[in-house]
């Protein structure tokens, strides 16, 4: 469900192709708001990432490094908090050291992710997307409350209006989640509920004489 | 019971310690990368980075062609003058921020004359906006009772050396509604030898003036 696999390979290519060339093509209009900056153009930069994934699910190497998606998940913390701290955004506006380096952590956390989540238990998706959201939705609220601007480049109400998104994502992030897991663990309860009955009835058969 | 299902987990994924390593560099990578944009985790804001950035560096003056007075350029009138320098930008149509700068540099400019600190510290107002012309900051200046043996109120007119100088300055202009810009407004102090070497908040003129003097007294030593 979570790998673009069941497009061919052309459809994904192109679409990743599209992606990035919006995401680049628009840059001056994307980046000169810091909504449309984190909402429009980030996005992007992971679907492009997200539509090459496929290919990478296929080799054993990112398996071994990324056991249990716990690289890939250490991966999202790291990149998401970093282009969530306001000098580090303003940089990839100023800098095409910090501009490439933002286009290319996205792609690769949009290509790692999928693999990841679909590797990691439900356990420690819980502790790295819980920490994810909590983050984001911390950062938005500071983004709400600081009177002055974060960014030289960006208004004050953009900032605002950025907050707000960040807590709305964050919260739309965990309801997915929720919603998506939901089956899967109320399954996993009832399985381990008959394993349990199973041994019982075992340990059952063992001790009685 | 337990035993069974770790050691078939074992058998699935025999080298753990490879995804260890792998998360662990992540993890570190991460943390210089992060370290680095907040200057040591000092600063998460573009502004605290600039004036953090000016206080541990200096910064030389870029060439610029003043217009008032003429054949003049910036740098000379701010690193041959023996004083230190107070710069504010502003634009002479500013209805908001400017505004407050305007009456603070007054403010400033009434201490350093009842405090006898002119031979120490003066002020210079530099427009970022094309449309003032030497004619334009004149009136301004009128306006704002500016005595030109303490206050000056300088155009760039090159586009590029103006970019230059806002560049050094690290000034951020952006445009908004009603005709107005919007920018990080804040009192630079530029030393006896022309270099900026300090940033303060535009809503705190006295610790400017304090900074400015205490500069000026450092360099005397």
């Amino acid at each position: 469900m979570i790998f673009p696999s069941q497009f061919s390979a052309r459809a994904r290519f192109v679409a990743s192709t599209a992606a990035l060339s919006i995401a680049l093509g628009c840059a001056p209009w994307l980046e000169a708001s810091m909504l449309r900056h984190m909402f429009i153009q980030f996005p992007l930069l992971l679907l492009c990432g997200w539509l090459l994934s496929g290919p990478l699910a296929k080799p054993s190497w990112p398996r071994r490094l990324d056991e249990y998606g716990i690289t890939g998940l250490t991966l999202l913390l790291f990149v998401s908090a970093y282009w969530m701290i306001p000098r580090a955004l303003e940089m990839s506006l100023t800098s095409h050291i910090a501009q490439a380096g933002k286009v290319a952590s996205l792609i690769l956390l949009g290509a790692l992710l999928p693999g990841s989540l679909s590797r990691s238990p439900w356990v420690v998706q819980l502790f790295f997307l819980g920490n994810f959201g909590a983050m984001m939705a911390i950062a938005g609220i500071q983004y709400q409350n600081m009177p002055q601007r974060l960014c030289n480049a960006y208004l004050l109400d953009d900032q605002n209006l950025t907050g707000v998104a960040l807590v709305m994502a964050s919260i739309l992030i965990s309801i997915l989640w929720c919603a998506r897991l939901a089956p899967i663990i109320s399954f996993q309860v009832s399985e381990n509920a008959n394993v349990a009955s199973k041994a019982e009835s075992r340990i059952d058969k063992v001790t009685r004489p | 019971m337990m035993t069974t299902s770790t050691s078939s987990s074992n058998r699935e994924h025999p080298r753990p310690l490879l995804t260890l390593a792998a998360a662990l560099t992540v993890a570190l990578l991460g943390l210089a990368a992060i370290v680095q944009a907040t200057m040591g985790l000092n600063v998460v804001s573009t502004e605290d980075g600039r004036r953090l950035d000016v206080e541990r560096a200096p910064r030389e003056i870029p060439f610029a062609a003043v217009n008032r007075p003429p054949a003049t350029t910036l740098a000379s009138m701010l690193g041959t003058d023996g004083r230190v320098t107070i710069v504010a930008f502003i634009y002479t149509s500013c209805n908001s921020v400017c505004t407050v700068l305007g009456s603070e540099f007054q403010q400033m400019q009434q201490a350093i004359r009842d405090r006898h600190l002119q031979d120490k510290v003066r002020l210079m107002s530099i427009s970022f906006d094309p449309r003032d012309t030497d004619q334009r900051l004149a009136s301004y200046a009128v306006r704002q009772r500016a005595d030109p043996a303490i206050w000056n109120i300088v155009g760039i007119d090159a586009e590029a050396q103006r970019h230059a100088v806002l560049n050094t300055f690290g000034i951020v202009v952006l445009p908004a509604p009603l005709g107005e810009f919007v920018h990080n407004a804040a009192f630079h102090i530029v030393d006896s030898d022309g270099r900026l070497a300090k940033i303060d908040d535009f809503d705190l003129p006295s610790k400017a003036l304090a900074d400015a003097v205490a500069m000026y007294e450092a360099r005397r030593k």
